[in-house]
Order: structure tokens, then sequence, then C-alpha cells
């Protein structure tokens, strides 16, 4: 594959899950791309879809309940959900890769962490145990994990968090994967770990060539890490744009009040702006914009009609009526009162 | 020496030390071994404000809360409420300090009683407070419904027909039901969406200005304790490494481990974060042999021999600014 190739192409993806109370399409008409060397993100609060997405991506949807009831994920020019189960595996395991938050349940604690990883080597290549075991070594000795021929015998629970979430990662990595997707890979970590595992994927990403999908509810993640940003709601694309577009100006209320309502590090004394509500459920959707009931600029039509996606630049979309309006708004980040202490001072 | 205690102070804390024994059961040593879950902690929270208390896990943040809350016994040092030491409170004292310190819990869901109503499980506290049952509970109740944004007619669902949020709200009218002077919300919006997230913490922010309580807000999340606290201490391995009016300690972090925490967090500025970030060495020390001298020695880029032979104590290097280093970055402010 080449530079600026897509590598993933995910068009009107349609989820649907039967639960109790009825069935409810947790992901739908969701279109995402990513091109080689790219790091999209999925943002979104719980419910909106975003790791359900991920799931039907590399092929780990639980179904039933779940449902692939419409679209296409083209992985490499192939239609994935038209491969055979068995192609279908191959691929996931060896060209896509994923990481989830829970590094502790992805590491089966009765196998060194060594095994763990060489089992991929074993399994997908049919490498001898000494061969894979080496192969283990240079990979832990990769992701930083420090005496990595020693601890390659330690079992999982003998390692910190921050290096068990290194070593799936390792384990993720095994194999050259085209595509990485991160879900959620800090949530469960102390900051100062997260931030060593941020930076860790960001080299390994130029080191080995990788498309990343960061699926994640920090903005501030987001922009540190994404070329790109797709913002979730209720099961679908509310709005994408490329990192400066959408930070600078979002295109979409909902966007924009997450911003708002999102506690920054140089907030100063700006008071935070509140979405009201709560997400919606799913089973009970409204007929027109899922977002209407909480939205500031929501107009009469929003109840009834569900606004398709528009664009307000290049490569910049979003699924509201009022787009260009708020997307002329500008910068969503509220003002602070007074400036902060050291420009106060310096004054 | 025994300094008067400030009336102005809701909580202090002096030389607050908390030992577990560490669990490792040998037939043969009978040396026991223990872990200073919190280490020589001296606090005070004045009245009316917030105090933030971070920390990374295993620092002892949470220990401390129990400690305050009484929920465990302090090994040594005092903590006073109100001008009065607690630890000695038996009887109608106790559980005075009971009714006047309250605490929001993480989960929203583990922490209301399935089978009670909303009204049932916010007026629960009259009854073990019957001295705190107003003159008029309906009326009362239907206050406090609405004064966390909860409507009064709610009052005979079930926690189970609302969302988290809701249920964190009811947790807060819960604790606010009987008067307290003092919050202690132990990771409270952690659970949290971020759009429910501001929500709740704009209304303890309202609250705390029409009733003027007292908070001690705990989280991992270091934005969010930006936003909500006045004073904040940082804690690492027990001890508090800095303390200070919060504004003033995240715009010029003193302590070497305040700056690597604070840099981590990623933020809105250009370029990635992580180019501007000092490196911490090595993993947390292991809390049953923790190093000799400063506890963050062995991850600190500014470390020289005196940190190993001698623990830093917590002096004041500005006004109001706490930090326990030998080599503190203290930054002149602009003229």
């Amino acid at each position: 594959m080449n530079a600026g190739e897509e590598v993933l192409s995910v068009s009107n993806l349609t989820v649907e899950f039967d639960t109790q109370e009825g069935t409810l399409a947790a992901v739908s008409d969701v279109s995402i791309s990513l091109k080689r060397g790219e790091t999209l993100a999925i943002v979104g609060e719980s419910g909106s879809g975003k790791s359900v997405t991920s799931q039907a991506i590399i092929g780990t949807l639980p179904m039933p309940p779940g449902r692939i009831t419409g679209g296409q994920i083209h992985f490499d020019g192939q239609n994935l959900l038209e491969l055979a189960p068995a192609k279908r595996r191959a691929i996931a395991g060896a060209r896509i890769a994923m990481i989830s938050q829970d590094a502790q349940s992805a590491l089966d604690s009765r196998f060194t962490v060594g095994y763990q990883i060489g089992e991929m080597f074993r399994h997908h290549r049919g490498w001898s145990w000494k061969k894979s075991r080496a192969a283990a070594v240079e990979l832990l000795d990769k992701v930083r994990i420090p005496n990595a021929a020693r601890r390659v015998n330690d079992y999982p629970h003998q390692f910190s968090g921050g290096m068990q979430q290194r070593a799936v990662i390792a384990a993720a990595i095994s194999l050259q994967p085209d595509l990485l997707i991160a879900d959620e890979p800090t949530t469960a970590l102390d900051v100062t770990v997260q931030a060593e595992v941020m930076k860790l994927l960001d080299e390994l990403k130029t080191e080995l060539d990788l498309s990343m999908i960061l699926v994640t509810h920090d903005l501030a993640q987001a922009y540190e890490t994404a070329d790109r940003v797709s913002v979730m709601y209720a099961g679908r694309v509310v709005e994408h744009a490329d990192r400066d577009r959408i930070f600078a100006a979002p295109a979409h209320p909902y966007t924009r009040g997450l911003f708002a309502a999102t506690p920054r590090m140089d907030q100063g004394d700006a008071e935070l702006v509140v979405i009201p509500g709560t997400t919606p459920n799913l089973a009970a959707l409204p007929q027109g914009c899922a977002f209407a009931p909480r939205c500031p600029y929501k107009l009469d039509r929003c109840a009834i009609e569900r606004p398709p996606s528009a664009i307000v630049a290049e490569d910049h979309s979003s699924a509201c009526f009022l787009a260009s309006d708020v997307h002329a708004l500008g910068s969503p980040f509220p003002k602070a009162t007074s400036d902060t202490g050291r420009r106060q001072e310096a004054q | 020496m025994t300094p008067a205690p400030d009336p102005g102070l809701s909580l202090e804390l002096r030389s607050v030390t908390k030992k577990y024994p560490s669990k490792k059961p040998s037939l043969f040593s009978r040396t026991s071994t223990y872990i200073n879950a919190v280490n020589d902690v001296t606090l005070s929270v004045p009245s009316g404000g917030t105090l933030g208390l971070v920390g990374e896990s295993g620092s002892g943040k949470s220990t401390l809360a129990r400690l305050i809350l009484r929920l465990e016994d302090v090994t040594s040092g005092d903590i006073l409420f109100s001008g009065t030491s607690i630890l000695d409170a038996t009887g109608p004292d106790l559980k005075r300090f009971r009714q006047q310190v309250q605490m929001v819990f993480q989960d929203p869901f583990g922490s209301l009683n399935p089978r009670m109503s909303v009204g049932e499980l916010i007026s629960e506290a009259w009854i073990v407070h019957p001295e705190k049952r107003p003159q008029n509970p309906d009326a009362r109740l239907a206050e406090l419904m609405a004064q966390v944004g909860l409507r009064p007619e709610w009052r005979s669902r079930y926690p189970g027909q609302f969302s988290g949020g809701q249920r964190q709200r009811i947790g807060i009218a819960r604790a606010l039901a009987v008067g307290p002077e003092l919050l202690v919300c132990d990771e409270a919006v952690s659970a949290l969406d971020v759009s429910v997230q501001a929500q709740i913490l704009k209304l303890l922010k309202d609250i705390q200005r029409d009733i003027g309580i007292t908070y001690i807000f705990i989280s991992h999340d270091l934005s969010v304790v930006r936003y909500i606290s006045d004073h904040v201490a940082v804690m690492y391995l027990g001890s508090i490494v800095e303390s200070g009016p919060a504004q003033r300690v995240y715009d010029n972090p003193a302590h070497p481990y305040t700056q690597a925490l604070l840099a981590a967090v990623p933020t809105f500025q250009d370029g990635k974060g992580w180019d501007r970030r000092p490196e911490l060495q090595g993993e947390p020390p292991d809390p049953t042999d923790p190093p000799s001298g400063c506890p963050f020695r062995t991850r600190c880029w500014r470390a020289q021999a005196r940190c190993a032979n001698e623990k830093p104590l917590l002096v004041a290097h500005e006004e109001d600014r706490l930090t326990a280093c030998h080599f503190p970055e203290l930054r002149q402010p602009a003229a």
C-alpha cells in the first residue's frame, strides 16, 4: 500500500442489537475512512456507538445479539463483510489489530507474557517456540519494557498496569498490522502512564507506518493524537473534519456543546457551559435529530426530520440544518472573564 | 506545642499517619512490615472552600478520605473538625460529627439501594439523625430535590429508572439532607459522561455558593480538580508533596512530581504534548519498601545526593504555598 491511499473505508454501516426493549440500532449509517499513516479519532460518550463501530471493523461484535444489517467495510480493497469467516479472521488477526481499555483482561494470568506474545507467531506463522520467544523479547524491547530478555518470563501480575498495556501493544503490533484500533487505550491508567502509552503509540505509528483509529471520550487526547476526528452521537457520525478545523470551529451543536462542557487545564476562571439533559435511550430515539431535545439551536423541523450531512468546508461535514451557522460561531471554548494569573501579572 | 485551632478552618489534619501491616504471612518471621498509606500529612481546609486532592493510584488520597470520615483509625496524628479533635469523639459527639460530614461516592449505581424510592433514599438520613428531621419533611424533600435538579414529583420512582447523572444527584441530595458542613466527594464525577459531568460539577459549585458548604474533592482527573478547587494538595506515596491555591499551583508547579503530573495531561496546545513533558524514570516505588529520603527521588530528574539522605519537609516558599522538595523550582512572579 502506498501513502495517501485509503486503508479502510466504512460506508453506511448499520449495526442492530436485539434487546429486551426491542431492536435498537447501536450504529446507524456510519461512514468513515482512513488513509495510510493517518490517525482518526472517533469521539463520543457512552452509547454513541464508537466501540460498536470498531468491533464491527475488527469482527469481534457479539453476534447475536448484534447484527450487521447494512453497509460495507472495505479494507485493502476487499469488503470484509463478504469474506468467509476463516479468511476474515486471518485478516483481522494479522493485519488489523486492536488494543482495548482493559489490558488486564486481554492478558491471560496463567501464561507468561512472552508465551502470549509468542503465540501470535506460532499461531499465525507456525514458528518454533524458540524463534517466537526471541521475537517476543524483541517486541517487548520495542515497547520500551526494560530488561525485556528477563521480563519475557514474567506473568502478567508481575507487570504494572502501564507495562501490561505495553505488553498488549507488543502483541498487537507483532504481525506488523496495517491498522491498529485503540479503543480507550489509556482510560484505566494513571495520568503519567497515560502520557507514556500515548507517546509510545505515536512513535510506533511512525516506526511501523501504521494507520490508527483512536476511540476516545477525551477531546484533548483526540486533539493531541489525531489527524482527523469523527464525532458520534446516538449511533451516528454527527460531525467529521480534520483536527484543526473541528477544534477551531465545530459545525455541529453537539460537538460545540461537548467542547464547552469539558474542563480544561487552561480553563482559567471560565465557567463550563452545560449541555442539558442526558444521552438518549437508543431504544426510544426521537424521530428527527437525536440531539434535538438537548440542542440550544433547535428548529421546529429538527423534531420531525433528520438533518442530512452538510459540507461546511473542505473535508468538514456536519449533520445539522444549521451547520454553516454553527460553524460561523468559531471557537467553542468559553472565554475566561479575567485572564489567568500569569498573564495578568505580566501586564 | 499545639497551635490553637483556627476558627476559619473547617478541617485540620496534624501529622496524620496511617500504617497498614503489609500482608506477607510467614511462619518463621514475626517481624512485621508496614505500609505507610498516609505519611505525616498536615493539611487545613478553609470553611466554605474546596480542597482538591490529587494523586495517582496508590498515592493515599482515598485512605486519607477514609481517615477524615473516621471510617479508619489513624495510627498517629490528629484530625480536628471545627476546632475539635474527632479522634476520640464518642456517643453524641461522634453522631454529630457523622451528621456534619457527609460523602458522595463514585459509583452512582452501587451506592443507592435499588428497592428504596428516591423520596425514601433522601429522607432516610432523618431516621438516623432524628434531630435533623425538618418540621415539614415533604416540603423539605421537594426543596432538596429541586436544589439538585430533580423534579419533586419523581420522589416515588426507584433508582433503576434514573440515568447515572441523575443518580449522582440523588446521592448529593441524600448527603445534603442532614445539613452537613463538609462534603467529601471521592471521584464523584469520574463515572459520568462528559456532558453529564459538567452538570454535576456546576451543581456542586452552585450549592456551595448558596449554602457555603466545604468540599474535599478527590479525583484523578486534574482538569476537573482545576475547575472545582480553590486549593489543591498533591499526594505521592502517602505524602503531600505540594499544596497551595489551585490556580497558582497549576500555573507554576514547584515540585518536580507536580510538574510531571500536570504536564502529562493532554491539552489543546499546538504540537505534540509529549515533547513538552518531563520524562519520569522507571516505575512507582514499592510502598512496602519506599526509597530513603525523598519518596520521589527514584523517578526525579533533579535528584541529587541530598535527596537520598534527607526527607524534604513540606515548607512554605511563598505565601500559602508549600513544597516538600530540596530543590523546588521557584519562579518569581513577573513584576
